[in-house]
């Protein structure tokens, strides 16, 4: 052990025996032998002392690296010394919390990376903001971490004797602000839009909300909206203006922004230490401001005394805009703005003008703040990691229920809008167990749509509320007021209705303009299903929904929970009303949908991240049910095929049977061959959509002319797909191939005439294969 | 960031890194032994090292701007081959195989006309030191057919060649005694660079006694407007520095430092003729010995060598050491020896750091006690998200 290590350890026994052994801080011997142990620390230690509130103080010195020639003065050029006296300040709760750094009260402020003033007893202390970061995270991180400090430090000094603390190349370092009692919050691109080149002052109003933690107040003020107001008694007269809340008192205050000239460029760094007004004059000097904020002040002054304002102090919020050199650090404006609140103390009269005009004293006190960005889509968007680029077009969304909401409400924290939120449901207190929102209490009956329209606008995005019926809308002849005719560029639908759904489905896309994803739960939320349209809606939600039942043949734990017909029920939300809803829990939902969201924020972030197929995303709740496996499955365009008959029957067919039809037709050549057809009958659409075909049973006749369908086994098959898909995929009709080409033939119809009949009246399908594409005779059964 | 100059621990050998503010790097001599590329060597990775220090450009390569053979001595250029790119920039490997990582791209090449001689007996060159002939030969001949190089194809040679072999190459030649901030065709601000030898041959018979005491390129780098000089000359010896020293002391901020690394690694013979190991009472050169303690207030002198032991070892040589703490006592200046940096079990870069004062050592820093000083790989707890 050293000779100076063991003088201070036996100081300490001796301090030890004369104060109270419970007094010293557990951690005190430890800590001084780690820093006795740094390479840079000059041995013995200075002082040790026990502090009043338990903590404890350790006061060494740190050798500094001075540049060659500096050395022999023992001082650089900036003033720092070979070798610099440390007071480490150690709270009660270390090492949960780190110790705060001071240097000695002389030392050159004029620094970056400098943390506003700390004043212990009578002395003001320069704090060095050696670690980007949190100190007591950089004491855990470490197994030794008070070292690592201890390095850090030895890093700054070091940087600091050669003017090297800060790199013009990364820009402007602002002045730290990081430990303020409060702050405020502005839009800094509006305020930069009232900088002019000559030196001036505007003001705004702003609320605030002040409190007291520990005999501490705190002021967070919030800029309403960067529109000037005049200086005026009225503007006063709202000092009175108080509301108490839950939070703290809310108050209408003053803010005022004030900048110098264009030609006034400051490069130096000030330590900020601004107790008073007479020193924020001072500092407003350095900065080229002063004759703005001394107006401004004495125009509140004059306003304040106008108003016959009877209260002897008012705080007034002052933003001193400094023009740097460079722009300042992850920003292109070289516009520094350094906020002070101002407790203005009515006085007769001050220094600098007659007491007839100005009342405000120069002894009122002055606090930095610090300084928030509003929140804007900028904000939400660099937080959230998304570029800044993104394409126009609003997202709709069709439900705002907890699918929609929660989808929403991601979208809306990483910086996306203009939302068009439709739903015409009012919010029900049962709907907070899964709802994104939570409503006032004392307000019933606000539509869901409207609920979460307000909570997007208070992230400042823009948001508008539908409160109608989807189906009415589109039904309705009014063009106009159809949100689904917009410039859109994502339609998010997830209302949980087939009826939707099929509706959607049968707009043309000149009426649904905008990629439609479509999102719903199944199963208690064991399944969650997202349908991405491809280009010009081909293939379009229910085709794509069509492949999810076809999946389901090869998949019978998918089949079954999609054919669950207990999963909705109707949960009673009072007596005597009741909702068909899904009973699964929040987190459940909020699995499902932040998959859904990633997925939307993709399509609308990429520079075109729309795909280039239809998507079909069956997400399966893990076993251990904490997360959510998704697997794509992607779908080409649709063929469809409409009649040209007065009932202008439709006919989808997926690019997968149709390639299996083409390709039958290749392989029997000059023979003609078809097959089974299955998938899902619309009446209300006049849509067949073919999902899947059924092969040809062994007995069927393939001929140059003729195709003459089999039975032997097929009443079987078709009864095992339509089993298997849960009921979801029925027959149609059958198909069969022309390759010389031509129409239905009389044997064709003839054929038809033997589906007709089908049980139950269902309308039957012939399609016809030929190679220069289909043709289809439709047999309208009961709506004939 | 400011400008920096690193000193790599490469035992008797040369490599020193300059990283300027402006992000363009010059690299002195290099000598990567196989051996330090070996984690569980103890002795310092200094391929890593380097590595970690370079820029890689927009197709993902690792570069310098510069790089400055001093001579062709093989603890000057040993790894040449291994590491850097040599030939045109057109045939550059980007998928390497497994195992091997990318080579350097060298930007543009400083050499001595040394690369025209012919290998003799008296001049036996390393492959390494082959190599990079060959890559000279190949920008110089760039140059003579198209009068012009881009990136990767050019080439400075530090001082005329004898007999008229440099004739034509004037628009790719520094001469000695010029100065230059010309750096892969940029003008630099940060930097000018000062040519003070290869000493020019003067008579027939000098040749012999240039080749034996290891004529190299020496030069005084000046940074930030002559607020940090620094001097760097190769190996040569106590011959060349008595010679220098005669050129000039009449004009002696030409070879002043603040730092200086000890040429030939803190070997005797830079300054004195006599041997450290046999001459009962070696005596210094005063000449040479002039020539290198222009040093200024505060200075610096680096061994790059071997730890420096009390015996008769040379290089590194107690004897030189010696002489050079007494003349940096006169200037409070300190010195300082790559193989004992931070200590000689634990060796590690050494870098300066330029300001407006001069050079600034490091500051020795608490090493971690989880961290791969203890035991290989760090036990640093990641940071989460709450």
């Amino acid at each position: 052990m050293a000779k100076g290590k063991r003088k201070t350890l036996k100081e300490e026994r001796d301090r030890r025996s004369n104060t109270s052994r419970k007094n010293i801080h557990a951690e005190a011997a430890s800590a001084q032998k780690i820093i006795l142990s740094h390479p840079c620390v000059k041995k013995p230690l200075r002082h040790f002392t026990v502090l009043p509130d338990g903590g404890f103080k350790i006061e060494f010195d740190i050798k500094v690296s001075l540049p060659s020639r500096a050395n022999t003065r023992g001082k650089s050029a900036t003033g720092v010394r070979a070798w610099e006296p440390i007071v480490l300040m150690f709270p009660t709760a270390y090492p949960y919390q780190a110790p705060i750094v001071l240097l000695r009260p002389d030392f050159n402020g004029t620094f970056p990376h400098i943390n506003p003033i700390v004043i212990s007893g009578q002395q003001r202390f320069i704090s060095p903001c050696i670690y980007d970061g949190s100190l007591s995270d950089l004491l855990h991180q470490e197994g030794d971490g008070l070292s690592e400090i201890l390095n850090q430090l030895s890093d700054w000094l070091d940087k600091a004797a050669i003017d090297d603390l800060i790199d013009p190349k990364q820009g402007w370092e602002p002045i730290r602000r990081d430990y303020t009692a409060g702050w405020i919050q502005y839009d800094v691109s509006r305020f930069e839009a009232y900088i002019q080149s000559e030196e001036g002052a505007c003001a705004f109003a702003c609320r605030a909300l002040r409190k007291s933690w520990n005999n501490e107040q705190f002021n967070y003020a919030w800029v309403i909206d960067e529109k000037p107001v005049s200086v005026t008694p009225s503007l006063i007269d709202n000092y009175y203006y108080h509301k108490d809340t839950f939070f703290g008192r809310l108050y209408q205050h003053v803010t005022v922004l004030v900048w110098g000239s264009s030609e006034l460029i400051n490069d130096r760094y000030l330590p900020e230490d601004v107790e008073s007004l007479k020193q924020l004059y001072e500092r407003a000097k350095d900065y080229g401001v002063f004759n703005a904020l001394s107006g401004m002040i004495t125009n509140l002054g004059w306003a304040a005394k106008e108003a016959l304002f009877d209260r002897t102090t008012f705080p007034i919020y002052a933003v001193l805009c400094v023009r740097r050199p460079y722009h300042l650090i992850g920003n292109e404006s070289s516009l520094e703005f350094i906020p002070y609140l101002i407790e203005c103390k009515i006085a007769d009269r001050t220094g600098y003008f007659p007491a007839s005009i100005a009342m405000i004293s120069e002894d009122s006190r002055v606090t930095p703040l610090g300084q928030r960005y509003k929140i804007t889509k900028k904000v939400l968007r660099r937080m959230s990691g998304v570029k800044e680029s993104m394409a126009n077009g609003s997202i709709v969304n069709i439900g705002c229920g907890s699918v929609g909401s929660k989808i929403a409400m991601h979208l809306a924290k990483s910086g996306h809008d203009p939302f068009i939120l439709v739903d015409n449901a009012v919010f029900s207190p049962h709907n907070t167990a899964r709802h994104a929102c939570v409503p006032p209490l004392e307000i019933p009956g606000i539509p869901k749509a409207a609920l979460l329209t307000d909570e997007i606008r208070r992230m400042r995005l823009v948001a508008e509320a539908v409160v109608e019926d989807i189906v009415e809308i589109c039904k309705g002849q009014k063009m106009s007021v159809n949100p689904l005719c917009g410039n859109n560029r994502l339609v998010i639908e997830s209302t949980g209705s087939i009826a939707v759904r099929d509706m959607l489905a049968s707009l043309p896309s000149g009426r649904l303009v905008g990629r439609l994803l479509h999102a719903v739960l199944y199963g208690q939320g064991k399944i969650g299903i997202m349908a991405i349209e491809g280009p010009d809606r081909s293939p379009n939600v229910n085709d794509l929904v069509l492949n999810l039942y076809d999946e389901c043949i090869n998949d019978a734990g998918l089949a079954s929970v999609l054919s669950e017909k207990s999963s909705v029920r109707r949960q009673e939300v009072g007596q005597g009303c009741g909702s068909q809803t899904m009973v699964m829990p929040d987190t459940r939902i909020s699995l499902f949908a932040s998959g859904m969201a990633q997925r939307a924020m993709q399509i609308l972030t990429n520079n075109d991240g729309r795909p280039l197929k239809g998507e079909l995303w069956i997400g399966k709740l893990t076993d251990n049910e904490l997360g959510v496996l998704w697997k794509l499955i992607e779908v080409g365009p649709t063929e469809t095929l409409r009649l040209r008959t007065e009932t202008r029957w439709e006919v989808r067919i997926s690019q997968r049977v149709s390639r299996i039809m083409y390709e039958e037709m290749n392989k029997w050549r000059e023979t003609e061959t078809g097959g089974v057809l299955m998938g899902r009958l619309s009446l209300y659409n006049r849509c067949f959509n073919i999902a899947r075909l059924v092969e040809a049973p062994l007995d069927s006749k393939r001929s140059r002319n003729l195709f003459v369908l089999g039975t032997e086994g097929l009443r079987h098959r078709i009864q095992e797909i339509h089993d298997k898909s849960g009921g979801m995929l029925a027959y149609l009709g059958t198909w069969h191939t022309h390759p010389q080409g031509g129409d239905a033939s009389d044997i064709d119809k003839h054929m038809l005439g033997q589906l007709r009949g089908l049980p139950f009246g269902a309308p039957a399908l012939g399609l016809i294969v030929t190679p220069s594409g289909f043709r289809a005779i439709v047999d309208e059964g009961k709506l004939a | 960031m400011a400008s920096t100059i690193t000193f790599f621990p490469v035992d008797n050998g040369d490599m020193t890194l300059i990283a300027l503010a402006d992000d363009t790097t010059i690299l002195i001599d290099i000598n990567l032994r196989d051996r330090a590329e070996d984690d569980q060597d103890p002795s310092c990775n200094v391929v890593k090292e380097l590595r970690k220090r370079l820029k890689k450009d927009d197709n993902g390569r690792p570069y310098v701007d510069a790089f400055l053979l001093s001579h062709a001595d093989e603890d000057h250029c040993r790894g040449m081959k291994k590491h850097f790119h040599l030939g045109p920039l057109s045939n550059y490997n980007d998928k390497p195989p497994d195992g091997e990582e990318l080579k350097i791209v060298i930007r543009e090449i400083w050499s001595s006309p040394m690369m025209f001689r012919r290998a003799s007996k008296n001049n036996q060159l390393s492959e390494d030191a082959k190599s990079f002939n060959t890559e000279a030969k190949r920008r110089v001949k760039i140059f003579k057919e198209k009068k012009s190089a881009l990136t990767g194809d050019r080439i400075l040679i530090i001082g005329e060649d004898e007999n008229g072999k440099t004739d034509g190459l004037e628009s790719i030649l520094v001469k000695i005694d010029e100065q230059f901030n010309l750096i892969n065709g940029i003008a630099n601000q940060h930097v000018s660079v000062r040519i003070l030898g290869p000493l020019p041959l003067q008579e027939e018979a000098e040749e012999e006694k240039l080749r034996k005491n290891h004529s190299s390129v020496i030069t005084q780098i000046s940074f930030r407007e002559d607020a940090c000089l620094f001097l760097t000359g190769g190996d040569a010896e106590v011959y060349i520095w008595e010679k220098l020293w005669q050129k000039k002391k009449n004009s002696l901020s030409e070879i002043q430092y603040d730092l200086l690394l000890a040429p030939h690694h803190c070997s005797w013979h830079t300054l004195s003729y006599d041997s450290w190991s046999e001459c009962k009472n070696p005596q210094v050169n005063p000449d040479a010995k002039s020539a290198l303690s222009q040093c200024r207030e505060g200075g610096f002198i680096i061994s790059s060598s071997k730890p420096i032991k009390d015996d008769k070892n040379d290089p590194p040589c107690w004897g030189a050491k010696k002489e050079y703490l007494a003349f940096l006592k006169k200037n409070e200046g300190r010195f300082y020896c790559t193989g004992e940096y931070p200590s000689e079990k634990n060796q590690e870069p050494l870098t300066f750091t330029i300001s407006k004062e001069g050079f600034q050592s490091p500051s020795k820093k608490s090493v971690s006690i989880t961290g791969s000083a203890v035991i290989y790989g760090s036990t640093r707890e990641p940071k989460g998200h709450g």
